[in-house]
């Protein structure tokens, strides 16, 4: 049984009441005291619950670019612009292909000159086909940097996956025996998604790229319907 | 990995914590799709904590990119026998609006912050309706508060939004010190409870 002074010492703990010497004395106590922990824990939560009587209000979509330059610095200044530059060309090449459907023109001729290019020589870059009729609509583009080990996915008029699913990005490899995780979907604001991303291990050779549908949380192996397929 | 769409209970589901958890771990290994889903699922509350805190639009931004440089950069110190990472992130923006509120309130007589701070607690906006991830635990919270005494209630949201120490709320509403205390503590076992009892 938590007595009424050190519940009050918890709540003072977790609302910022104590002064340094006492929540370090405190945190001694937490260490110590199974009983302390979990009622400080359950506390915790309902202080935090509190934050939810604040109307909840998306920010600006803007804002989490910001916090990623400010936490990946080197996503925000590339200096040289031989790195920059082929994820400039890509991007931009990206949406012009959304923009224009792609989908529908000579695809493998045009990448194949693409590719021939200098510039994007070390790029690889796919078209996702959709491999379901109520997928027909999506569009999908992905680019890969094989000596980087990331990649660039990005899908228009992506409907979002039901309830209790998530989308999985996977990358064949001939050279595994399973495909490789390159991580969840998020669903941006609208329809469609833009991920960057990194199998869970390297690659040897991206043969292919594959979405599937997996359980929410995803899957260590594809085990849900695979939706789109890399040409 | 399981997640749930939405909390079920006033509680922490625990599908849910572990998934917050495992978004946790990754964004501890520099997973920035992680951090992606972290922020899709916890930005709205936490951008409207800031927002309902600082009253600014500008400053609630900015406290939400201080908490989550804050959550990309400690992501690793989280420690799941200590709190959800729900409550972890909750915390961590508090206490950065905190810091700015307490800067900002140097020039501001303590009196007009505490006479003029709304209380809010309805869910009649159409906002929240739109954020699924919370919502049933979010009216369960308010549902509480509503059935709160009056003066509990305004404690207790002063002590967590305002940028107030218990202190300075006793002082700013004529009560003592230990009064003030007691609401709060009270005000807080309602609603641990109602937790426990669902769980």
């Amino acid at each position: 049984m938590i007595d009424e002074a050190k519940q009050q010492a918890a709540i003072d703990y977790i609302l910022g009441e104590l002064s340094p010497a006492e929540a370090t004395n405190f945190e001694k106590e937490l260490a110590a005291n199974q009983e302390l922990r979990e009622f400080t824990k359950g506390m915790m939560e309902a202080v935090a619950s509190t934050a939810l009587t604040a109307t909840p209000a998306r920010p600006r979509p803007e804002l989490f670019s910001q916090i990623i330059s400010k936490v990946n610095p080197q996503k925000r200044s590339r200096p040289k612009i031989v790195s920059f530059l082929p994820w400039a060309v890509a991007a931009c090449l990206a949406i012009a292909c959304l923009v224009l459907g792609i989908k529908e023109v000579q695809t493998s001729r045009e990448l194949a000159d693409l590719r021939g290019h200098d510039v994007l020589s070390q790029l690889q870059i796919a078209m996702l086909q959709s491999q379901v009729d109520a997928y027909a609509k999506t569009t999908g583009i992905i680019i890969w940097n094989d000596q980087r080990q990331q990649g660039v996915a990005r899908l228009e008029h992506l409907p979002p996956p039901e309830q209790g699913h998530d989308y999985q990005l996977w990358i064949i490899d001939p050279k595994q025996p399973v495909p490789v995780s390159a991580g969840l979907v998020p669903m941006s604001t609208g329809e469609g998604a833009r991920v960057e991303f990194k199998p869970v291990h390297p690659v040897t050779s991206a043969a292919k790229f594959a979405v599937s549908v997996e359980k929410t949380g995803g899957s260590d192996t594809p085990q849900g319907k695979i939706i789109f397929l890399s040409q | 990995m399981k997640r749930n769409q939405g909390f079920s209970i006033g509680a922490v589901d625990p599908a849910e914590d572990q998934y917050n958890a495992e978004l946790l771990r990754r964004i501890a290994l520099g997973d920035e799709a992680a951090f992606a889903a972290l922020y899709d699922r916890f930005s709205p509350v936490l951008h409207g904590l800031a927002l309902r805190m600082m009253n600014d639009a500008n400053e609630a931004e900015d406290v939400v990119q201080e908490g989550f440089t804050y959550i990309w950069r400690r992501a690793g110190a989280f420690d799941a026998s200590r709190s959800s990472a729900f409550a972890w992130a909750v915390m961590i923006v508090r206490n950065k609006a905190i810091d700015k509120l307490r800067v900002r309130l140097r020039g501001e007589r303590l009196r007009d912050r505490v006479n003029t701070f709304p209380e809010q607690f309805t869910d009649r906006d159409e906002q929240s309706a739109q954020e699924p991830l919370f919502r049933e635990r979010r009216t369960e919270v308010l549902s509480a508060l509503s059935d709160m005494p009056p003066e509990q209630r305004q404690a207790l949201q002063l002590a967590f939004f305002s940028g107030l120490t218990h202190e300075q709320i006793a002082e700013q509403l004529g009560a003592p010190l230990g009064t003030i205390k007691a609401r709060i503590r009270r005000g807080l076992l309602r609603l641990r409870q109602i937790f426990q009892r669902e769980i």
